[in-house]
C-alpha cells in the first residue's frame, strides 16, 4: 500500500468512527473506536514524535466532531502513541524491513494479530474510561463498561487493521 | 548512537508531555466535571507532596530541636536551683539540695552497651569546666561517672557496669543501699546491702543518697520490684532503672564545686591515722 492509498484509507476510517459516534445512539456501557489500532498502523517509517502528533490530531478531530469532551480522545491516543514503536519492536522485532509502508500485523501469526489490536485497544480504554468517569461513576460501571467496549472493538479493530495494512502483492498475509 | 538514542527518547518525553498538557488542558476548560476532577486530584497530590516534604524536614530538623532541648533542660535546671537557694535562704535552711553542684551540657560521642564494663565518651573536657569523677545523668536518672578528663572530651563508666555502684536510697524511711546494676537488661538493676526483705515494697521509688559526692540527694534512680533474698539474711531488691541507655543521646555532667575541700577535709582525716 502506498502512502496516499493508506491516508485516503486512513480517513475514511476516522469518518466511519465519528459517523457512529455521532449518529448511533450506543448505550452508555458500550464505547466505539477504532482510533488504537488506526494509529497502530501508521507506516514505520512515522517516527514516535510524529506519531503522536498525528494521533493527537487524530483525537481532536474525533472529540470535536462528535458530542465527547474535546481533548479526551486526544489524552488517551497520544499514550498509544507514545508506546507504538516499542509495542511494535515487541511483537515483530527491529529487523521488519523498512521498505514496507505498514507493519505486517499478521506476520506473527494470530497471537501477535490479537496482541496488536488488543494492548493499545486496552490501554486506550482504560484511560479514556477512567478520564470520562471523572471519579464519578462506580469501579464496576467503569470495569464493565472496559470489557464490554474491549471486546466489541476488537472485532471492529482487526477489520481496520486489515484495511490499513492490506498490501496488493500480498506479502504480510505470508 | 548512544546519544543519537537518548535524543530520540528525550524529544519523545518533551513531545508526550507537551501534548498530554494541551489535551488535559482543553479538556479541562471545556468539560466542567473532569476539571472539578483534576483540581481535585492536583489538591490530593499535593496535600500528599506537602506531607511527605513535612516528615522529611521534621526529621532533618530533629537533631537541632534535640540540642535545643538539651540547652532548655540545662537552663532550667539552673534556675531551679536558683529557687532553691532562694526558697532556702527565704526559710532559713541552710542543706539545699543539688546546692554545690554546676550543670553541664554534654553530648554522647561513643557509647557502649554490650560488654559487662561498659563506657561512654563526652564532647566536653576540662576546658568546659569537667572535673574528675563528677556525676553523669540522663533526662530521666544516673548515667554514670566520668573516669578520665581531655580537654574537649572526657571518658565515664556507665551504670551499666558491674564495677559501679550508686549510693541509693529505697522506700518511704529512705533506707540507705547501694544500686548495682544487673548485667543483663539496658534498664535493670537492684539494690544490695539492707536488712531484710520486710524493709521495701514493690513500686517503691529509689533515688541517689546524696552521701556521695558524685550525686546531690533525691534524683530518681528507678522503681523497686518484690524483694528477694540474698546471701544470709539480706535482701536483694530488683530495680527497673527510668533510665533506658538505649534511648540516650543528651546527658548532665554534675561538677561538685565542693569536691577539692571534700577531698582536702579527707586527706586531713587520713594524716592522723598514718
Amino acid at each position: 500500500m502506498n502512502n496516499k492509498s493508506f491516508i485516503i484509507n486512513y480517513l475514511i476510517l476516522l469518518a466511519a468512527d465519528i459517523l457512529v459516534l455521532a449518529l448511533c445512539n450506543l448505550p452508555q456501557f458500550l464505547f466505539v473506536t477504532i482510533l488504537p489500532v488506526m494509529v497502530m498502523c501508521l507506516p514505520r517509517s512515522v517516527n514516535t514524535p510524529l506519531g503522536m502528533a498525528i494521533a493527537f490530531a487524530t483525537g481532536f478531530a474525533a472529540d470535536f466532531l462528535t458530542t465527547g469532551a474535546l481533548g479526551l480522545s486526544s489524552a488517551a491516543l497520544v499514550v498509544v502513541g507514545l508506546l507504538r514503536t516499542p509495542l511494535l519492536s515487541l511483537l515483530f522485532g527491529d529487523t521488519l524491513p523498512l521498505h514496507r509502508s505498514t507493519v505486517a500485523f499478521t506476520s506473527k501469526g494470530f497471537a501477535g494479530a490479537v496482541l496488536f489490536v488488543l494492548i493499545p485497544l486496552a490501554v486506550f480504554l482504560a484511560i479514556y474510561i477512567t478520564i470520562d468517569g471523572a471519579g464519578m461513576r462506580s469501579l464496576w460501571f467503569n470495569c464493565l463498561r472496559f470489557i464490554i467496549s474491549l471486546a466489541a472493538d476488537s472485532l471492529l479493530s482487526f477489520g481496520a487493521a486489515v484495511m490499513l495494512t492490506s498490501d496488493k502483492k500480498g506479502g504480510q498475509w505470508n | 548512537m548512544g546519544e543519537r538514542r537518548f535524543l530520540d527518547i528525550a524529544l519523545s518525553a518533551a513531545v508526550f508531555i507537551l501534548l498530554e498538557v494541551i489535551a488535559l488542558i482543553v479538556l479541562s476548560k471545556t468539560s466542567p466535571m473532569q476539571n472539578i476532577w483534576f483540581l481535585r486530584m492536583s489538591h490530593r497530590t499535593s496535600s500528599i507532596l506537602w506531607r511527605v516534604g513535612e516528615s522529611v524536614r521534621s526529621f532533618a530538623s530533629l537533631k537541632i530541636q534535640n540540642e535545643d532541648l538539651a540547652e532548655r533542660n540545662l537552663e532550667l535546671s539552673r534556675e531551679l536551683l536558683r529557687y532553691q537557694i532562694a526558697e532556702a535562704h527565704r526559710l532559713g535552711v541552710d542543706e539545699v539540695h543539688y546546692t554545690g553542684f554546676d550543670f553541664i551540657h554534654a553530648r554522647i560521642v561513643k557509647m557502649s552497651r554490650s560488654y559487662q564494663h561498659n563506657y561512654l565518651v563526652l564532647d566536653r573536657g576540662y576546658e568546659d569546666g569537667v572535673t574528675l569523677h563528677s556525676g553523669i545523668v540522663g533526662p530521666k536518672g544516673v548515667v554514670g561517672v566520668v573516669e578520665a578528663v581531655g580537654k574537649h572530651f572526657s571518658y565515664g563508666m556507665t551504670l551499666m557496669n558491674t564495677s559501679i555502684g550508686v549510693s541509693a536510697r529505697i522506700g518511704h524511711e529512705g533506707y540507705a543501699c547501694t544500686l548495682r546494676w544487673d548485667g543483663i537488661h539496658s534498664d535493670g538493676a537492684y539494690v544490695e546491702g539492707l536488712s531484710h526483705t520486710g524493709l521495701v515494697s514493690p513500686g517503691d521509688t529509689v533515688r541517689t543518697s546524696g552521701l556521695s559526692s558524685l550525686f546531690p540527694e533525691g534524683i530518681p534512680l528507678g522503681i523497686a520490684d518484690e524483694p528477694k533474698l540474698g546471701s544470709g539474711a539480706s535482701a536483694v531488691v530488683p530495680v527497673k532503672l527510668f533510665q533506658d541507655f538505649k534511648a540516650l543521646r543528651h546527658v548532665m555532667i554534675l561538677c561538685n564545686l565542693d569536691s577539692d575541700r571534700i577531698k582536702e577535709v579527707e586527706r586531713q582525716a587520713e594524716v592522723p591515722k598514718k
